[in-house]
């Protein structure tokens, strides 16, 4: 593996203990690092069969619901099954093993966890296939073929079972173009139809997930969030060229701990105010030769420069994250989150002399956005319940992870909590091992490849 | 040596020959055997008693009002003759408008110099259902019928949200309380709001309230508790408008669960679209909570925006494909359990399976159900499928479609021939639902298929009324569908059964459906009706105009709706799929009635409904023809 | 990394010498004390805010801290919590709203102040409004800053928690701000400003005087923006370069971020 950049990091835990030092920062990039590999693997080919969910909607004749919350206003009792489905379990995922496991190398694509089945489509499906639908399409035809052949449900047999099965399954599919939300059939992921422009897949995740996902450890919040929408960034064409760098830095810095600047930033700020980060900012860019005086105004108003603004960008993005770190951790808030990415760029920019604030002024308009729509009547929601490319967060690609780290931070001010929106995911955890601790398995995974990144 | 005739003589002998020729065959006829000569007496005394009993049909009464004619004669004396376009009265007013049109804006309009001289044939009259309304073919074409027009817009303006989530939200983030005092005046606000009457903001723009004094919104609720508490106007009286048991089933669907149905001006959706009224009603709703329980723009408020548009609300149609995009609330995106349940036809009966139902009440139940069967579905379904979506939105200005639906309104065809045959029902079914085997439906399906195109061999008349193999498929499917749901309570083995019906019996018994597309979804519809596959199967209120293969072929929203709608008087429940939006559209507000969708259709077309929306409060007095700035005077620029 | 003393560093704030510059300079830096310039009950600030009855206790959204099981996680324990956070407070409000004609401050102005000088807040700037929202009792502690200090100026500043209207208007009789909810008076005997009703609009049970409107002569001193007649912008030359800078980097930063050099 060719090493393109100079710029090498250390990275630091939560503790701020060193886990890995001076590794190439191409050991942070989605293309190198083993871990971001299986965790991006992870999110775009698994799905998961809620059997709980679907006994009791079959029983109840629930299907084709559109609310999120509630999801009971569509209901059929009269084509109601009560099936003992969860207690066939084992046999229901030895049938969907042999429909689709079978085109696995070995790998074991179906598993029965409690009353979920986890199906991993195998990798010569996905090679094969130009989407990555078959984790819906495959598992859900699969699903009601296997139910079917278990419990003996054909037209001749039961007419209505076939089709109220199917309403369980797929909801009003393909009437409408996408399944009931929290159907017994999901994934990490948004089905691909419903995801806005080209290659946003891997950030059509909801914040409260991700914070569900790392039990609301603050910065394995951010390193979760960084995995995935950096990948995003790069599906998207953000991270080509020019920007590749700009990108690695900025997750590096922001996502990853580098060189232990969040925390520091954070630690020397427990009782600040989030100017007082600004200023912490900067007086370590100047420290470590990243910005420097230029020249003074006639006022004494230091004019600053830099030859090299990717890596101050980091420096304004960790700052950015340190003072959202301060500021929702002080008052215990996810909501206060948005604040921080709306009005601290001003700061940067104010401080520095007109040096370009943080991802060049995008977080400035997206923070604003992001500010105005959750305390607005126009729409939005609280800051859990957003995903990551909605329309008001996807001006930039580094709004995300401060935000996941803002709820992660939250005491139970909120409605919309991750208990409320995603309490499937904090049994993730277990479910995966894969997902505990992210921030520490980014950190092995460097070190583990930094010797193969060669000087190209 | 021949002899050389001439062409005269030529002549001469060949019509003597034919001549003798034609004799001996005469004679060869006359002699038959006594045997055929029996077998033909036979046949003309079956032919007799025939006569009689095709008779005694309704069916044969309701021709003979529209024709003017023997409705079993194969003959129609007048044809050609009829004075073309002139023996419609419609049309003559066309011209004449067309004319008026033309003069004032110097460019030709409407002018039947142009294309065919319509009128050849009999431009029959419709009589719509048997509410004694007769209209012109033209009065149902849905851009001259306000009742279509308003059956769209009230649908599509339409939104209901839950407020359990928001009250919530008060109580835990905000620590108000919420009492029945805070909703009567929440309630009060909200017809305030919904209309665009400003509360919190000074300088706003406001809405004349005579153009959107069709906006508001009431409260569904299956609590009695909370019912009484509130203020009578601000709720929906299930109780008073639905029969009994079908009340208590409803109220019980529901709970004690708070839903809010909106209804969005129907300027606002005809300015806009259907997706903007789920923004209107959450914005409104919105503002409506903010003046209520006195909050600001704060952080909460975004937690009540996301529970209004997003968490909680329910919508009358679903996004549609990118290939035939439209937002939410329209028609397209509507699935056939919402439809049959925004039909209103069967509040007042009592909630017992058809079966039992004929069983108890004998003839006139049989003929009650089928006839509201026939309102609902035609009036509704047919509309909604033919005449709006596929023939306008999907089409554009072709007046086809809409005749197909219109074969739909006329219920003195539907209803006297599905009458026959309920009544029937009742002589053989004793009380027993047919179990969804289809050897045992098939028996019932083969009887009606083949009584149906009986009925229209010997009724020419018939034939003639619906005209296009389109409107007979239409029909066949409507009657198979609605049959078989009423017979088993299973909208899956209906739309089975009028699938067959269309496919096969129809089709080999004719060699003849509909338009060429027709018949597609028919065929597919079998093999797709208990797929797991993904673009197929699944319950029948589950489809709809977006589910592909329904998408591009017309004629079958009454027939899967029939389905629906059969099944659930068929098996005795109260609604098909949501019992939220049954009891929406029980709304005695609302200016289309969906309890009788042709009554309000055939008014319209004698000009005697008045719609929603008009804008009469903004716009000036002037002539029919006029437009833009009314005044001549050309005026210069300021500068 | 130990902790950097702060007075080596010597922030900028803002650029330019001028009088208002220096205004800004003084507010949005926490180290220079606020002129203090009345005294505001704290019942009255309880009762102007509208959130609870006066002495009433404190609403909860959640357990104290101290009381919670919550998972690992390092952070929460390196971050100090406000006091209103420690007892589990619901977060509530203050609106302001700054008249358009010679303020004391201006929304924006206010998001730097409070970004310098409070802990645990969420803050939204509009052109009519500024809302601030803390855990209830962190809220009334900055809420007395707010009304007893400088930046307060009873004419031309305004606690509006809805119908904000009237920043842009044209003053009323009595040289005051308008409101469309007529929450305050102008007191002819006393010369002061007096608030009749809560922030929300609801009649007060005893009116809160809040101190006599500013002269002309010191809503021009104190104005927080720039004027024609007072401080006038374009003549702002060292802030109008740090801005054509700003714009430039934004343009490059965004085209290619590796394009910019120290000669920028």
């Amino acid at each position: 593996m060719k090493m393109k950049y100079e710029d090498k990091v250390s990275l630091y835990n939560d503790t701020s203990q060193c886990m890995t030092e001076n590794v190439p920062i191409e050991a942070l990039s989605p293309f190198c690092n083993p871990y971001m590999k299986d965790v991006l693997d992870l999110f775009k080919r698994t799905a998961f069969i809620n059997l709980s969910k679907l006994q009791s909607c079959l029983k109840e004749g629930k299907g084709g619901w559109e609310t999120v919350l509630g999801q009971d206003e569509c209901k059929m009792p009269w084509y109601g099954r009560d099936l003992p489905i969860v207690e066939h379990a084992e046999e229901i995922a030895d049938r969907i093993r042999d429909k689709v496991g079978k085109f696995g190398d070995g790998e074991d694509s179906v598993t029965v966890m409690a009353d979920t089945i986890v199906v991993k489509i195998p990798k010569e499906v996905m090679e094969v296939s130009a989407s990555r639908d078959p984790v819906y399409t495959w598992t859900m035809v699969a699903l009601c073929q296997a139910i079917a052949e278990v419990f003996n449900i054909n037209p001749n047999t039961d007419l209505d079972g076939c089709n109220m099965l199917k309403a369980v399954v797929f909801g009003r599919y393909p009437q409408s173009i996408t399944f009931s939300p929290g159907a017994p059939v999901s994934g990490f992921l948004k089905p691909s139809n419903v995801v806005d422009g080209l290659g946003a897949e891997y950030s059509g995740i909801t914040v409260n997930h991700i914070v569900a996902m790392v039990n609301k450890r603050t910065m394995d919040g951010l390193a979760l969030a960084s995995i995935l929408e950096g990948a995003a960034q790069w599906e998207m064409g953000n991270a080509v060229g020019w920007y590749e760098r700009y990108n690695l830095l900025g997750y590096a810095y922001e996502g990853f701990n580098a060189n232990n600047l969040v925390l520091d930033l954070v630690k020397e700020n427990r009782e600040g105010t989030i100017t007082d980060v600004v200023y912490s900012t900067i007086i370590r860019a100047v420290e470590d030769g990243v910005i420097k005086v230029k020249n003074k105004l006639a006022s004494g108003y230091k004019i600053y420069t830099t030859n090299d603004f990717p890596l101050w960008n980091a420096y304004e993005l960790a700052g950015t994250t340190a003072a959202a770190i301060v500021n929702c951790g002080a008052m215990r808030s996810g909501q206060a989150a948005a604040t921080v990415l709306g009005y601290i760029n001003d700061g940067f920019a104010l401080e520095t002399g007109g040096l370009a604030d943080p991802d060049g002024g995008r977080m400035e308009g997206a923070g604003i956005g992001f500010a105005f729509y959750t305390h607005s009547i126009y729409g939005g929601a609280g800051p859990g319940a957003y995903t990551f490319d909605h329309v008001i967060l996807r001006g930039s690609g580094f709004i995300q992870p401060p935000i996941v780290a803002g709820m992660c931070l939250d005491s139970g001010t909120q409605l919309f909590s991750p208990e409320m929106t995603s309490s499937a995911f904090f049994k993730l955890r277990d479910m995966f091992p894969l997902l505990q601790d992210p921030l520490k398995k980014v950190a092995e995974a460097a070190e583990q490849i930094k010797g193969e990144i060669k000087k190209g | 040596m021949v002899e050389e005739l001439s062409e005269e003589e030529k002549l001469k002998r060949f019509v003597e020959e034919r001549k003798k020729k034609m004799e001996t065959e005469r004679a060869k006829e006359t002699a038959m055997s006594s045997r055929e000569k029996d077998y033909v007496r036979e046949l003309y005394r079956a032919s007799e008693k025939f006569i009689d009993v095709e008779k005694g049909r309704e069916i044969y009464q309701t021709m003979r009002e529209i024709w003017g004619a023997e409705p079993l004669s194969g003959v129609d004396e007048k044809m050609y003759h009829r004075g073309g376009y002139k023996q419609s009265n419609r049309k003559r007013e066309f011209v004449d408008a067309g004319k008026q049109v033309a003069i004032k804006r110097g460019l030709p309009s409407y002018s039947r110099a142009v294309g065919l001289p319509v009128g050849q044939r009999m431009l029959e009259p419709m009589p719509v259902g048997k509410w004694g309304i007769t209209i012109e073919q033209d009065d149902s074409h849905h851009m001259n019928n306000t009742a279509i027009q308003q059956l769209n817009d009230d649908i599509k303006r339409t939104v209901i949200m839950n407020l359990d989530l928001a009250h919530r939200m008060l109580q835990v983030r905000v620590g108000r309380e919420v009492t029945p005092e805070t909703l009567n005046l929440y309630m009060e606000t909200l017809q305030h709001t919904m209309g665009a009457g400003a509360v919190a903001q000074e300088h706003m723009n406001e809405v004349n309230p005579y153009l959107v004094k069709d906006a508001w919104a009431k409260i569904i609720t299956g609590s009695d508790e909370i019912m009484d508490g509130l203020d009578p106007r601000f709720y929906i009286h299930i109780d008073e408008l639905f029969h009994p048991d079908r009340a208590k089933a409803l109220k019980e669907a529901i709970g004690d669960s708070l839903w809010v149905v909106f209804r969005v001006p129907t300027l606002a959706v005809r300015m806009a679209d259907g997706e903007a009224a789920g923004r209107w009603a959450a914005m409104q709703n919105t503002m409506a909570f903010i003046s209520a329980y006195q909050l600001s723009g704060e952080h909460v408020i975004s937690d009540l925006a996301y529970a209004f548009k997003h968490a909680r609300v329910i919508h009358m149609g679903d996004k549609l494909w990118t290939g035939r995009m439209r937002g939410r609330n329209e028609i397209g995106g509507i699935p056939d359990g919402f439809t049959a349940d925004i039909i209103q036809s069967e509040r007042d009966l009592p909630m017992i399976p058809y079966v039992e139902y004929i069983e108890q009440e004998g003839d006139k139940g049989a003929s009650r159900i089928v006839s509201r069967l026939n309102e609902g579905v035609g009036g509704i379904s047919a509309m909604l499928d033919n005449t709006l979506w596929l023939g306008f939105y999907m089409s554009g200005g072709i007046g086809f479609s809409n005749t197909v639906a219109t074969s739909a309104l006329s219920g003195g065809a539907n209803e006297d021939i599905l009458e026959e045959f309920s009544i029937l029902g009742t002589k053989y079914l004793r009380g027993k639902r047919l179990p969804t085997k289809w050897d045992i439906m098939k028996v019932i399906i083969n009887m009606m298929a083949t009584y149906v195109i009986e009925t229209y061999e010997k009724f020419p008349t018939l034939a003639e009324l619906h005209w296009g193999g389109a409107h007979k498929t239409s029909i066949m499917g409507t009657v198979g569908a609605g049959m078989a749901g009423l017979l088993s309570g299973s909208s899956t083995m209906a739309l089975w059964a009028g699938n067959y019906t269309i496919a096969y019996a129809m089709k080999e018994g004719w060699l003849r459906t509909g338009w060429a597309g027709q018949e597609i979804q028919d065929h597919v519809g079998m093999p797709y009706l208990c797929s797991f596959r993904p673009e197929e199967g699944n319950l029948t209120e589950m489809h709809g105009l977006n589910y592909p293969i329904h998408s591009y072929s017309a004629g079958h929203g009454n027939q899967r709706v029939a389905a629906n709608y059969g099944a659930m008087l068929g098996r005795g429940s109260a609604w098909c799929m949501s019992p939220l939006v049954k009891v929406a559209f029980a709304d005695p507000h609302l200016a289309f009635d969906f309890s009788r969708p042709r009554y309000c259709i055939g008014k319209a077309g004698i000009k005697e409904f008045m719609p929603d929306g008009e804008r009469t409060a903004i716009t000036p007095a002037c002539d029919v023809l006029d437009r833009g700035l009314i005044k001549e005077i050309a005026k210069e620029f300021p500068t | 990394m130990a902790e950097k003393p702060k007075s080596e560093y010597v922030p900028n704030i803002y650029p330019g010498k001028d009088v208002v510059s220096e205004r800004r300079k003084k507010l949005w830096d926490k180290s220079r004390p606020l002129l203090k310039y009345r005294s505001v009950a704290e019942d009255d600030i309880t009762q102007i805010l509208s959130h609870r009855a006066v002495r009433a206790a404190y609403v909860s959204v959640h357990p104290p801290l101290e009381e919670m099981i919550e998972p690992y996680d390092p952070i929460k324990h390196i971050v100090v919590p406000t006091p209103g956070t420690r007892a589990g407070d619901r977060i509530r409000f203050i609106q302001m709203s700054d008249s358009f004609h010679l303020p004391s401050i201006a929304p924006f102005g206010r998001q730097r102040l409070y970004f310098s000088r409070f802990r645990g807040m969420d803050t939204v700037v509009y052109s009519g409004r500024e809302i601030l929202e803390m855990r209830e009792r962190d809220l009334e502690k900055v809420a007395k800053m707010l009304l007893e200090t400088e930046i307060f100026n009873p004419g031309r500043s305004a606690l509006k928690g809805i119908t904000v209207h009237g920043h842009s208007l044209r003053l009323d009789e009595d040289g005051l701000m308008f409101d469309a909810r007529r929450r305050y008076i102008y007191d002819r005997d006393t010369g002061e400003v007096v608030y009749i009703k809560d922030q929300m609009g609801n009649v007060l049970d005893v009116p809160v005087p809040i101190g006599p409107p500013f002269s002309e002569e010191d809503c021009k001193k104190l104005c927080l923006t720039y004027s024609w007649d007072t401080q006038p912008y374009k003549a702002r030359t060292e802030l109008f370069e740090v801005m054509s800078r700003a714009t430039k980097m934004r343009v490059i930063a965004g085209f290619n971020p590796e394009m910019i050099d120290e000669s920028m």
